[in-house]
């Protein structure tokens, strides 16, 4: 880094006059930003009484009405009497393939 | 919090220049309001400022209009320099990224002649040394504005390649190899006769 032809120089010094007028500028941007940013739509609903009297009402609202609602009769274990027949192909089909009939059978053989 | 300057994000790297960090109380007096931490702004980084905008667009005029705008965007974002965690890196990125918005301006609207711009500056008044930064600045006009800016970041503000990926929005390799490019072009402009 020391071996090169800019060894020894400097960055260059700001013209004149450059000092006031970046000042002058920063202060124009300065004026034309308010002071307080506006907050942002969430901070603003989040604050705002008319929406939290909102969100309260329908709450409560929610909750009279679980309360006030007649409950429905418990339904029962679902009836097989109107399930479907199935078809014998697609039962056929549907119907996994022991790799064998014997194994399967001295398996049930040895639980029972 | 991410700093944010006209709605697009700033990359910050993890580390921060040695005169950066004196810039953080001006930014926090800046984010409370105070508009005269403004000039302490100016004593800690006018000169840098000025010297990045001048190596990024190559004529003094664009440079000017360049920190102009660098100042009216500190203090019209004001409110986002709370979360700035690398003022230096943060404000030279600014610069930088102002520096080629303006030369992109320029380059659609006309190319203009570049005038006897000064890169560099020889310490004190020594009239050789004064003819030695301008032979220099010279040779520095016939590099590409990117070489340029590299080579001045490292050898003459003395950044790091870190440093000068984190300003310019690039690899830390391309940072490098813009840097060995350009010094070894310079050396070359700076062979024929004067």
């Amino acid at each position: 880094m020391n071996d090169t032809p800019l060894r020894g120089f400097e960055p260059p010094e700001p013209p004149p006059g450059l000092r006031e007028a970046a000042l002058q500028a920063g202060r124009r941007g300065f004026a034309a930003v308010p002071a307080v940013r506006a907050p942002d739509v969430w901070t603003r609903l989040y604050r705002s009484r008319p929406a939290r009297l909102a969100w309260a009402a329908s709450v409560i609202l929610l909750g009279a009405l679980h309360l006030a609602l007649p409950r429905r009769p418990q339904a029962g274990p679902p009836s097989t009497a109107s399930a479907p027949r199935l078809d014998p192909e697609v039962g056929a089909i549907a119907r996994l393939p022991r790799i064998s009939e014997q194994a399967a059978s001295a398996y049930s053989g040895e639980r029972s | 919090m991410e700093a944010v300057i006209d709605g697009s994000p700033l990359p910050m790297a993890g580390e921060e220049i040695s005169w950066g960090e004196s810039l953080q109380a001006p930014f926090d007096e800046l984010a409370a309001g105070n508009v005269a931490a403004l000039e302490e702004v100016w004593e800690i980084a006018g000169r840098r400022l000025y010297a990045i905008a001048l190596w990024r667009t190559g004529n003094e005029a664009d440079a000017r209009d360049v920190v102009q705008e660098v100042f009216v965007k500190l203090a019209s974002g004001r409110h986002a320099l709370k979360g700035v965690s690398s003022p230096g890196l943060w404000l030279l990125t600014v610069a930088h990224r102002a520096a080629i918005d303006l030369t992109r301006r320029r380059a659609v609207r006309a190319a203009e002649p570049l005038g006897d711009t000064q890169f560099v500056a020889g310490p004190g008044s020594d009239p050789h040394r004064a003819a030695e930064a301008a032979w220099l600045s010279d040779a520095l006009l016939g590099l590409p504005a990117p070489q340029r800016e590299a080579v001045s970041l490292r050898h003459l503000a003395g950044h790091s390649f870190r440093e000068i990926a984190a300003i310019t929005g690039v690899p830390t390799f391309t940072a490098a190899s813009r840097c060995r490019l350009g010094l070894a072009r310079l050396r070359k402009l700076l062979e024929r006769p004067r």
